[in-house]
């Protein structure tokens, strides 16, 4: 159990840090971000 | 000390030429326009126009050069690496590589001088264009070139007189020098070439407007330093590995057999350090060329040169399953490994399938029948895969799944005793798999969205990549703090293996000769882009089909002088016995 809770809690984690790097990497570049993105798609 | 002493005043005797002939290049400059040379200005010698000739003897110093100057690069890290650890053993191979190196000094600077005289005797009036502009910068080079070969042969056979305490360090010390004045001496060639693509510091007409220092800086000349910086790298472990296969195929003992077993998977290693960013800083060299020219950069990737793309692709997916071959075969060196192989069938998968993906082109080349059949010149289902989106998904994690590799071959000899060790564990599977996540979904984006966000959606894939390698080796480095480390069995490895290590060179060497093919072409009918035109009966781009003859015969005449270096390396160690005791 305890496993799942860490595991849970890394892959969480690692959503926010690669969500915050594509964020600030596609700023740096002038493109859209967050919400503005999702039109795009 | 007397001998220290002279080093010192050998350091301060060079500085001052080299301060010397800095001022020199900062001369006047000649401000006249570029000449326009007629056909009457390129001689043929015995009907051999200038190109063939030049080209093979360039492709060939580029290779020995690209070798010579990069071996000093790993072996100091490599001396280094055995002060602080203590261990003599690295020594012994820090030496050895240097042995090699050594080797083909002399040949790269034949190659070189028969380069410089082929350029003088067939492109007289580009090479006086070149003269003017370059000037003093050129002895430059040249003072450069002789401070190597000082800095290489001290450091090569001062290796037993400096070898421990402080004498080690100052010995340490003559390869950083080494490494400066070499490192420098390729960005100064490099300075060259890349005027020849993107002048800078020329007007229109190409007479000099501006300062040696403007000259040399121009827009491609950071992004080709870097790439051929850590391609060198690369290239230089994959030769140095063949070599430790050679010599551990022809091993007699167990003792030697270890030695170089070792020395092969050092030089795997080193080949991947080198490799794993190369395709990055080819992207930023490909990305400034698209933003100098945009022509530039369509007659590279979007013309009939894209093909060379796809044979590119075919070549590193060769270098990248022959690396991960090499280290799913060195899962068997420890008793540890066993637990990993299992694995291996799954990252097998990712790297055919990146593979295949990376090899389908995007235009076919058709008949106007199979165009009908087809419904138009794209498949349906395998058109997608030919762009780059898919590209740098494949890629991607190609070099992850190597990186897991090497990661997996490094636990199979450490037994982590943290406490934590299972929640680190947890960590790296989800950095893995959020990892993936991201770079997938990055290319996905990339579908729907226009070309420059495709182009800005591959750089968070590039960070994904390295961050994954990253926090992999600081979660690692922390849990085998105290772990318990079971033995390596260096020696213990397939014969077949050893073949692995063949494959790197040669791909590694066809594919820089394909590259550099590639690289030259983009100039197309253009001594010096824009300023200078050529007027030879060669000012085209040669045909993919005669390209890859020349590239071809290249890089035999290149496998055959490192098997030559080779052969003259081991020779050393051969000793004819005296009649006195060669009688029974």
């Amino acid at each position: 159990m305890n496993r799942l809770v860490v595991f849970a809690a890394a892959m969480a984690a690692w959503l926010a840090y690669f969500y915050a790097v594509d964020w600030a990497i596609m700023d740096v570049q002038g493109l859209p971000v967050g919400w503005d993105l999702m039109p795009r798609l | 000390m007397r001998l220290d002493r002279a080093f010192v005043l050998l350091a301060v005797a060079v500085s001052l030429v080299a301060l010397a002939a800095v001022a020199l290049a900062a001369g006047d400059s000649a401000s006249l326009a570029a000449p326009a040379p007629t056909r009457a200005d390129y001689p043929t010698i015995g009907g051999i126009g200038g190109r063939p000739v030049v080209w093979a003897l360039a492709q060939m110093h580029l290779f020995l050069a690209a070798f010579v100057l990069a071996v000093p690069i790993f072996v100091l890290v490599i001396e280094l690496t055995g002060v602080l650890a203590r261990d003599a053993r690295y020594d012994v191979m820090a030496r050895e590589f240097m042995k090699i190196s050594i080797a083909a000094y002399s040949l790269t600077a034949l190659a070189g001088g028969g380069l410089t005289l082929a350029l003088f005797l067939f492109y007289p009036v580009v090479m006086g264009y070149l003269m003017r502009v370059f000037q003093g910068q050129v002895l430059v080079y040249a003072l450069l070139f002789v401070l190597e070969s000082v800095f290489l042969y001290v450091y090569y056979y001062s290796w037993d007189a400096l070898r421990y305490g402080d004498r080690k360090w100052f010995h340490l010390s003559i390869g950083l020098l080494l490494n400066g004045v070499g490192t420098t001496l390729m960005f100064v060639a490099n300075s060259w070439v890349t005027f020849t693509m993107a002048p800078s510091g020329v007007d229109s007409s190409g007479a000099v407007t501006g300062t040696i220092w403007q000259i040399m800086q121009g827009p491609l000349w950071n992004p080709l330093n870097l790439h051929r910086f850590l391609a060198n790298i690369a290239y230089g472990g994959a030769i140095v590995g063949a070599y430790a296969a050679y010599r551990f195929l022809s091993a007699r003992t167990a003792e030697a057999r270890a030695h170089y077993d070792w020395m092969g998977y050092t030089s795997n290693f080193i080949a991947v350090v080198g490799f794993l960013p190369l395709p990055f800083a080819g992207y930023w060299l490909m990305a400034e060329i698209y933003a100098y020219s945009q022509q530039m950069g369509i007659t590279a990737m979007g013309g009939v040169l894209a093909w060379l793309f796809i044979i590119q692709a075919v070549l590193i997916g060769s270098i990248l399953l022959a690396v991960n071959y090499y280290l799913w075969c060195g899962l068997g060196r420890t008793e540890g490994g066993a637990r990993y192989t299992g694995y291996v069938k799954y990252i097998a998968v990712v790297l055919v399938g990146g593979f295949l993906v990376w090899v389908t082109p995007h235009t076919l080349i058709l008949t106007p029948e199979e165009v009908r059949v087809l419904g138009g010149t794209h498949h349906k289902v395998l058109g997608p895969l030919g762009i780059m989106p898919a590209k740098n998904m494949a890629v991607n994690l190609m070099l992850l799944a190597t990186f897991l590799s090497f990661q997996l071959f490094r636990r199979a000899s450490r037994t982590p005793t943290a406490t934590w060790a299972w929640a680190g564990n947890a960590v790296i599977v989800a950095l893995y798999l959020v990892g993936t996540l991201n770079i997938v979904g990055a290319g996905l984006y990339g579908y729907i969205t226009p070309t420059v966000y495709k182009v800005g959606s591959s750089v968070p894939q590039v960070a994904t990549t390295l961050s994954v390698i990253v926090f992999c080796l600081i979660i690692d480095g922390l849990m085998g703090r105290g772990a318990i480390k079971s033995d390596v069995r260096w020696g213990r490895m397939s014969v077949r293996s050893q073949y692995a290590l063949f494959v790197l060179p040669v791909a590694f060497t066809w594919l820089m000769a394909l590259m550099g093919y590639i690289r030259s072409s983009v100039r197309t009918h253009w001594h010096v882009y824009t300023i200078m035109r050529d007027t030879s009966p060669e000012a085209y781009i040669p045909t993919i089909g005669d390209a890859g003859n020349m590239i071809t015969l290249v890089t035999v005449a290149f496998m055959a002088v490192i098997i030559f270096v080779f052969w003259l390396t081991q020779l050393d160690t051969s000793k004819q016995l005296a009649p006195s005791e060669a009688m029974p």
